[in-house]
């Protein structure tokens, strides 16, 4: 473990990049380490004797892993990462500046230890901050990773920018690739990515906003998926639910779901301030802070809930919803 | 709380548990007993003045006693499933 860096410096956003094997990560930071404004990134990659990358500020860690202080047991993270991190910050103290960090996961990572980390130690969260989860996908080999790898369709949970890559090379099941990748989650944006060239600026893109998550489509209630799947549910509420009724919700499902709960994103119209939607956004069972909206945007206010993970049922946990709010009603 | 919602509460968890098991619901469906190789738990849930009181009884015979739904369920998974792991809600700072 190296010496604490400095905290008086801003943290540093660090984007986590992650993806199936053979996906195109690498070929992706090639290409965005080239272009104009992304001069200023640092790299971390997990990946051994995967790549060569000429670049001065490539970080490499090891395979260990570490226990963090929560004693939770998803709540595990490399112990190297952290001191890749470090290391990037003494770099940036001593006069080599960052404006971010992009972090390169192993093809086979399951990123949500990662996000935890980043997003719940008070001690990486002073070193850096989380930007956003960019996944990428194989456009001819996606759908049948996703069929058969599990931590291919946690990395497409998690994601907040889902990049379906060599479409160039065939083209044929991206439609039907878009529709999976919308159906594990529908919360995050997809777009083609060929030879490392995306068709927008990753990191321009706007992600867990409102207008983001009120273009879900929630899925059928009548949708059919294979019992042990990922997929995505949508919970609606037209009226306002007290902030109380809001923590022993989320309690319950992180109790009963456990690590069924892969991703929660949403709104809440809540009655303590019924003028200010609620952004909430969790990992599993770990949430980003509470943030809030400056108003409904000429809209009815409404809870909109997108629950990713295995055995989700909208009525089960509409009904689960149902009683808290009832119990709550009674004990007030 | 209607029969048809407490039915589908205890369905829908024993589902998510993944345990091998059938239910059977009684009383007007107020009780819910959960059949497993010889075991059985039984659940049942009433109003009282100060809310819902949800009563398990256990494969040990004993009663154990809550005042929520989520209580209730927390409990009945560490009996059902005591292999899964316990996940609390933390709120990042």
């Amino acid at each position: 473990m190296m010496g604490k860096p400095s905290q008086t410096m801003p943290p540093i956003e660090i984007t986590v990049l992650s993806g199936f094997l053979g996906s195109g990560k690498t070929t992706l930071i090639k290409n965005l380490l080239e272009l104009p404004g992304l001069e200023k990134t640092a790299v971390i990659i997990n990946e051994f004797g995967e790549i060569g990358l000429d670049h001065e500020l490539i970080e490499t860690s090891e395979e260990d892993l570490v226990e963090l202080s929560t004693g939770c047991i998803c709540c595990v993270m490399r112990g190297d990462l952290q001191e890749a991190i470090e290391r990037l910050v003494v770099r940036q103290k001593e006069g080599k500046f960052f404006e971010r960090i992009i972090l390169e996961t192993t093809g086979l990572a399951d990123p949500g230890p990662i996000l935890h980390s980043l997003i719940y130690n008070d001690y990486l969260k002073s070193l850096v901050t989380l930007g956003r989860v960019i996944i990428t996908v194989d456009a001819i080999n996606g759908l049948n990773s996703i069929k058969n790898y599990d931590e291919c369709q946690r990395q497409i949970a998690l994601a907040d920018i889902l990049l379906i890559t060599k479409s160039d090379i065939s083209s044929t099941y991206v439609e039907d690739l878009r529709a999976e990748l919308s159906r594990i989650n529908p919360t995050a944006s997809a777009f083609l990515s060929n030879s490392g060239k995306t068709e927008n600026d990753l990191f321009s893109i706007a992600i867990n906003q409102k207008d983001r998550i009120e273009e879900i489509i929630f899925n059928d209630r009548d949708y059919h998926h294979t019992h042990g799947d990922l997929h995505s549910i949508g919970i609606r509420r037209k009226h306002p639910i007290k902030a109380i009724t809001l923590t022993l919700f989320l309690e319950t499902l992180a109790q009963v779901l456990g690590e069924n709960l892969v991703r929660l994103k949403g709104i809440i119209y809540i009655e303590e301030a019924a003028h200010t939607p609620a952004v909430i956004h969790g990992v599993q069972h770990v949430f980003h802070p509470m943030s809030w909206l400056a108003g409904w945007s000429g809209k009815n206010p409404e809870t909109r809930l997108v629950l990713i993970g295995r055995r989700l049922s909208v009525d089960w946990v509409e009904a689960v919803l149902d009683t808290i709010e009832e119990e709550v009603s009674r004990a007030m | 709380m209607t029969p048809e919602r407490f039915e589908k509460i205890m369905s829908g968890a024993v589902e998510i548990w993944d345990v091998d098991s059938h239910m059977e619901f009684s009383k007007g469906l107020k009780c819910c007993s959960i059949f497993m190789e010889d075991e059985k738990i039984s659940i049942s849930h009433e109003l009282a003045p100060f809310g819902t009181v949800w009563r398990i009884v256990g494969l040990d015979g004993k009663e154990r006693v809550h005042p929520s739904l989520g209580s209730m369920l927390n409990s009945l998974s560490r009996i059902l499933r005591p292999d899964l792991p316990n996940a609390r809600v933390i709120f990042s700072r």
